[in-house]
């Protein structure tokens, strides 16, 4: 392979971060949806925060659909913070592989 | 016990195969969500292409139209009869597809388990711009993405596809009303205008996928598994997104012996 066929090669094999790191965001987001009840919740933190602040034992909450859904709050509130711990991790890990990838 | 399955139309034109494109995206399918797949066609597939479908199902194309755009500009293309999918589905949920819709992950199998009649995509954003609102025409509404459709089999669905169906005979009067650009059919456009008039003439989100859909509109030179990310190359440059489900436009990329090694790779693993 002469020089510039490899120059050629290796400008293909340019990324740009900025796009890649938007993406990875988007799909993050996505992950972040939790079933619970017949519903369905976007993880947040204030949404963890609520939960773990609630005085009752049982408790109403308005899933992305708009719809009521009765949530026994301790269970909820577990699986919510595994799955958004869970989530947060694959994307410091994938954030953490981007950046080692060649830039524009 | 609901019975879930996913749907597929493809029609072959004379450049592009897309009962083949629909029988590839059949494997992703069921190795990625483990459902069983139909294929909607006109003319009776070899045994070679039947065997890679759990149902085939046979009706016209309904539509002889003709795509405008990046991709094969002018050429062949049978978008119609997609709103006989209601009727045609052989399961009570049916997650309905363009062939051109990579499975790569179980957000979709997600919204599967959800109560609603129906739910499609509402956000999309393409690989290479930031853009992510499109309008049917410079004075018309945002569309949404009918690449994507999940639906049950109730009265609400069954009256949605009608309204596409409707929307489809009578096109040359719905594109003028909502001032749409083009004058070629495009079921993106019918199912925006069916979902919009069945919640009456507002912008409801209730219906809408709750995530954003990823559309690859490069022309792909390859697609590559890199630890948890792909990557996608173009003439120009390189994408590396997470692993995720997306709509590619460049059709002979899917039809590459390129893309079915990276599909063989794939659903080894």
């Amino acid at each position: 392979m002469s020089e510039a066929e490899i120059l050629v090669e290796q400008i293909k094999l340019s990324t740009d971060f900025q796009t890649n790191k938007i993406i990875l965001r988007e799909k993050i987001l996505t992950d972040l949806h939790l079933t619970y009840n017949g519903g369905l919740f976007k993880i947040t933190p204030e949404l963890i925060a609520f939960a773990a602040t609630w005085p009752d034992d049982n408790m109403f909450l308005e899933d992305v659909y708009q719809n009521p859904i009765e949530l026994k709050r301790a269970e909820f509130l577990k699986q919510a913070q595994q799955h958004y711990q869970k989530v947060m991790n694959t994307w410091h890990c994938e954030h953490a592989e981007l950046k080692k990838l060649r830039k524009l | 016990m609901v019975n879930t399955g996913v749907v597929m139309f493809a029609f072959n034109t004379q450049t592009v195969d897309y009962v083949e494109i629909a029988a590839r995206a059949a494997k992703l399918i069921t190795h990625t969500l483990n459902l069983p797949t139909t294929l909607i066609t006109d003319i009776e597939p070899a045994s070679s292409i039947k065997s890679r479908f759990d149902q085939v199902v046979i009706s016209n194309s309904g539509l002889d139209n003709r795509r405008i755009g990046q991709f094969e500009s002018g050429s062949e293309w049978k978008n119609g009869n997609r709103f006989n999918a209601y009727d045609l589905s052989p399961y009570d949920t049916t997650i309905l597809l363009d062939s051109d819709y990579l499975m790569l992950d179980t957000s979709l199998l997600t919204i599967t388990t959800m109560v609603n009649d129906y739910q499609i995509m509402n956000d999309n954003r393409v690989l290479s711009t930031t853009e992510t609102q499109y309008n049917m025409g410079i004075t018309s509404l945002p569309y949404i993405w009918a690449t994507a459709v999940v639906f049950r089999k109730t009265a609400k669905a069954k009256m949605l596809f009608d309204l596409v169906g409707r929307i489809q005979r009578n096109y040359q009067y719905y594109y003028k009303l909502y001032q749409v650009d083009h004058d070629n059919f495009r079921n993106d456009y019918a199912f925006t205008i069916a979902n919009r008039m069945l919640n009456g003439y507002a912008t409801e989100k209730t219906c809408s996928m709750p995530f954003k859909m990823l559309t690859v509109e490069v022309e792909v030179e390859s697609i590559s598994k890199h630890k948890n990310m792909l990557i996608i190359k173009d003439k120009k440059t390189a994408y590396a997104v997470p692993t995720q489900n997306m709509h590619v436009i460049d059709k002979q990329y899917l039809l590459s012996n390129d893309y079915l090694l990276f599909l063989e790779t794939l659903c080894q693993d």
